[in-house]
């Protein structure tokens, strides 16, 4: 499997299921396709957390297959990370590391690591190299943890709620960013959310989750194009949920 | 190479907190080494060990909780590193800290010998130096398992009963060697004394292993 057919072939979800506790993820499927975003849109506990953190492996799975372009996330567990990003929603790891000294932690591991391309963004983000992490607000720690995901180039990348708790400007930024991504370099961009405007706003395709179940797995230019002009994406959800 | 740069994250982020760990065990053993009387000198070097014994369990307690509880150990599951490579680097960094500290407790010995501050025994020889680092790697080795394989609160509370069965064994040895009938396997030990060393690194082997497993097996890597 070369770089460029894993970049150019979708992340595919097929049957994953999983128990924890009481929370039961049922064999769910879904694609997300390289250029797209894609958002995983469901309330708090509806399992869009749990979905990402089985994709990396952080949560093990008790059935079903991830793969990207022929290489499955546990079996070729290294290569399919060189070519997965994931930013998590709480990414405050080392307080006493600064910016630069964090990423210069986690490049070595990234054979696709770009030192230019990570210090460009650290600069079209505003983010200064020499503060250490723990003096960083929620904002530009969402921001460090973006520059280390895409500074290896990955063919796919996970956001954990991205925008949640941000500023507006920090907000624009970075639903700005993923669009970018998916647009114009090709990513597979998949976000989990509960905010139906950021979806409307930036998402090509939703994925409707609730209680551990794909309710929809819809092109939002299709539904919107397949309804009428009262057609809305909150009425749509709350239908699904309901 | 995962390993090697797992391990420099560790000692990176626990320079800050290992030389003042010394400095403060080596004030602590001075402290209490000054005020002991003069009849239980035989103590003395028990003493070494069982302040540098607290600091295996400090530096433990310090690379473990820290990553758990921001959530790092999840984020180097993001990596692409294996399990393998993140309990085996842990394990790693643990016991280069540990050496640290033992040798610094140990050259407190040895100086203090060669000045003519401590006159009891024992001198320092390379066996007792290997053999003091050996048990301060399985000491430490024990928090770490426990902490890998359940979590860093675990290390707090499981190992202290089999620290308080360890002790009373310790204290009760020859009555428990001679009603056990072990005179010939303590002598056997004793004659090859490289033995109960060679044991002890394979155990702590045998944690790193336990807990590349266990880690592999739990529900949720964090």
């Amino acid at each position: 499997m070369t770089a460029s057919s894993v970049a150019q072939t979708p992340l595919r979800i097929d049957r994953l299921s999983a128990r924890l506790g009481e929370f039961h993820l049922h064999a769910i499927s879904f694609r997300v396709e390289p250029g797209q975003v894609t958002a995983l849109l469901g309330h708090n506990g509806a399992g869009k957390t749990t979905t990402l953190r089985l994709i990396m492996g952080i949560v093990r799975k008790d059935s079903g297959q991830v793969t990207l372009g022929g290489l499955d996330h546990l079996r070729d567990e290294k290569a399919f990370k060189q070519r997965v990003g994931l930013v998590q929603e709480e990414s405050f790891f080392y307080a006493r590391m600064t910016v630069e000294e964090f990423c210069a932690f986690v490049s070595p591991f990234y054979s696709g690591w770009n030192e230019e391309r990570s210090r460009q963004l650290r600069h079209s983000l505003d983010l200064p190299g020499n503060r250490k992490l723990g003096q960083l607000s929620k904002g530009m720690r969402m921001k460090v943890g973006l520059v280390t995901a895409l500074s290896h180039a990955p063919s796919a990348l996970l956001l954990d709620e991205p925008t949640s708790g941000l500023d507006p400007r920090a907000r624009v930024e970075i639903l700005r960013l993923l669009s970018q991504l998916a647009h114009e370099n090709g990513t597979a961009v998949l976000f989990s959310t509960h905010n139906l405007h950021e979806v409307e706003q930036i998402a090509d395709r939703v994925i409707v989750v609730d209680r551990g179940r794909v309710l929809a797995d819809e092109s939002l230019a299709a539904l919107r194009r397949g309804a009428g002009p009262s057609w809305s994406l909150e009425n749509y959800y709350l239908e699904m949920v309901q | 190479m995962n390993v090697t740069r797992l391990i420099a994250k560790d000692i990176r982020l626990q320079r800050a907190f290992i030389f003042p760990l010394i400095l403060l065990e080596i004030a602590g053993y001075l402290a209490y080494a000054l005020q002991m009387p003069s009849h239980i000198p035989g103590v003395a070097f028990g003493l070494l060990h069982g302040v540098a014994f607290i600091g295996d369990f400090l530096i433990c307690y310090r690379t473990m909780i820290a990553e758990e509880k921001n959530r790092a150990l999840m984020f180097i599951k993001t990596l692409p590193v294996s399990t393998a490579e993140i309990v085996v680097a842990k394990f790693a960094a643990n016991l280069i800290l540990v050496s640290l500290n033992t040798a610094a407790m140990l050259t407190l010995w040895g100086v203090g010998h060669q000045l003519g501050w401590i006159e009891v025994k024992p001198a320092l020889t390379a066996y007792l130096v290997i053999a003091g680092l050996t048990v301060h790697w399985f000491n430490n080795a024990f928090f770490v398992a426990i902490s890998l394989a359940f979590s860093s609160e675990g290390a707090v509370w499981v190992p202290f009963p089999f620290l308080f069965v360890l002790m009373t064994v310790m204290i009760n040895f020859s009555r428990i060697k001679v009603a056990l009938n072990l005179q010939g396997t303590v002598e056997l030990v004793q004659r090859h004394n490289l033995l109960s060393l060679t044991l002890l690194w394979a155990i702590i082997a045998a944690f790193a292993a336990t807990c590349v497993w266990v880690r592999g097996r739990k529900r949720v890597f964090a």
